[in-house]
């Protein structure tokens, strides 16, 4: 019986193992094309504007995008800054000045702040964009990394419709 | 315990339980904080205005000063440090007839429980030589009672009026320890629109019991015709879950009967408002 169970669990084992190296093979990656509205409105400051990861459970994985000036408004990112920003976590790597209106793309290499790869699997991609004296705007939508693909994300306002390309290579 | 509930339902079939609760649900008092989430590396200033209005938020009456005349009260208010200290500087409260409002300064990181400090008040309830029912503050030793005042009870209260303010990160806030309060496991400057928050509420510290009925009401109640007060009942171990149906500014209110081993002393309750702001998703 321990033989049979032994022989049974080395052969999962095999199995998961042949798994895990095609999925380690698939690094996911990610094209963002986020749309920061032209909006006819004065004076327009630019908005903070922070894009990232979080597990189906809501738990930050990383932070693809953070534009921003001063660290007093970053509250003002408010799902960001509850899952991210207020954590010892290092944005240097992913900060960057706040923009004028225009569409821009984000690359990202499916690691981490830290440069670790990220796991494949199911992701929610978040967008928050908030301006002083105007509005705030914040999505997310579901994300599977194992699957090439394009998903949009729509905004209301202060972003307008974002794609996200998924491929895996 | 069997026998500490069957007391404090005798208290209340008996004596003036109904009453008492009324009188102290009848005046809400509460703290407004500027601010309940700050970044940045620096060290801020949060305003509180603390005031007793049943318009919530729309301050009515401040809290007098002790001291006659005076313009500021220094003991007011208190604030504990996300490591337990209470906050060094004094948090000078101003007199300013329909609140009071004091600015305390947050200079460590993480989540500070800002409160009133817990006086406690004494009412004397009796009834007079028509037999109806009155009320005086003070113990009945130094109240001023009408000669032929009878069933002469005396209630002593502890309120808890207190808020939860975070500056750069959130931590476990420290307990005050005595009287209601809320606890976890949602942190109190966490809450967002379509998300439930579960409290603990403690007494003393500890568990308060189930049955214990808590309101949840949304601020600015000037601007709508129904209050809409949501009321949830604890379950045991003091838990109870409340679900956020817009942003704003909110008052958790409740209060319970507490055992008072004091001279001259009826009956005690404990009461508490805590302000939360729930932040839309």
């Amino acid at each position: 019986m321990l033989k049979v169970s032994t022989v049974f669990s080395a052969a999962l084992l095999l199995v998961a193992a042949l798994f895990q190296t095609t999925a380690q093979a698939q690094t996911p990656q990610l094209e963002i094309e986020f749309t920061q509205t032209d909006l006819d409105v004065q004076p327009y400051h630019r908005p903070y504007v922070a894009i990232w990861l979080e597990t189906p459970e809501r738990k930050h994985v990383t932070t693809l995008a953070l534009w921003v000036q001063k660290a007093e408004w970053f509250k003002d990112l408010r799902q960001w800054w509850r899952k991210a920003g207020k954590t010892d976590i290092n944005f240097d790597g992913i900060s960057g000045a706040t923009k004028r209106a225009g569409t821009y793309t984000i690359d990202w290499n499916g690691k981490d702040l830290e440069g670790n790869a990220v796991a494949p699997g199911k992701y929610l991609l978040n967008i928050e964009v908030v301006r002083e004296e105007g509005g705030r705007d914040y999505s997310r939508v579901e994300l599977d990394l194992t699957k090439a693909g394009k998903v949009t994300i729509e905004g209301k306002k202060e972003f307008s419709t974002s794609f996200v390309t998924v491929s895996t290579k | 315990m069997k026998i500490n509930l069957l007391k404090t339902a005798l208290i209340g079939a008996l004596s003036l339980s109904a009453l008492v609760s009324t009188s102290a649900s009848a005046h809400g008092r509460w703290l407004h904080p500027s601010h309940t989430s700050l970044s940045g590396d620096k060290a801020h200033y949060v305003m509180i205005d603390a005031s007793i209005s049943n318009e919530i938020f729309a301050p009515d009456k401040a809290f007098k000063p002790k001291e006659k005349g005076a313009e500021y009260d220094d003991n007011l208010l208190m604030a504990l440090a996300p490591n337990g200290e209470p906050v060094s500087d004094t948090i000078r409260a101003y007199y300013l007839k329909r609140k009071s409002s004091a600015a305390v300064s947050l200079s460590e990181e993480g989540t500070y429980h800002i409160a009133m400090t817990q006086t406690p008040r004494y009412m004397t309830f009796y009834k007079d030589a028509q037999g109806k029912r009155k009320r005086v503050f003070g113990k009945k030793s130094e109240a001023k009672l009408p000669s032929d005042a009878t069933q002469i009870k005396t209630t002593k209260m502890i309120s808890t009026v207190d808020t939860f303010v975070s500056r750069n990160g959130t931590s476990k806030p420290a307990l005050l320890g005595k009287g209601l309060e809320l606890s976890g496991p949602t942190h109190p400057n966490d809450l967002f629109v379509g998300e439930s928050a579960k409290f603990q509420l403690l007494q003393d510290g500890k568990p308060a019991g189930s049955g214990i009925e808590v309101s949840i009401l949304k601020g600015d109640t000037r601007y709508r015709n129904e209050r809409g007060e949501v009321k949830v009942t604890t379950d045991k171990g003091g838990f109870f879950t409340a679900t956020w149906q817009e942003p704003g500014l909110y008052l958790i209110e409740t209060s319970s009967d507490v055992d008072v081993n004091e001279a001259g002393v009826d009956s005690g309750r404990y009461a508490l408002f805590t302000t939360l702001e729930v932040a839309p998703e």
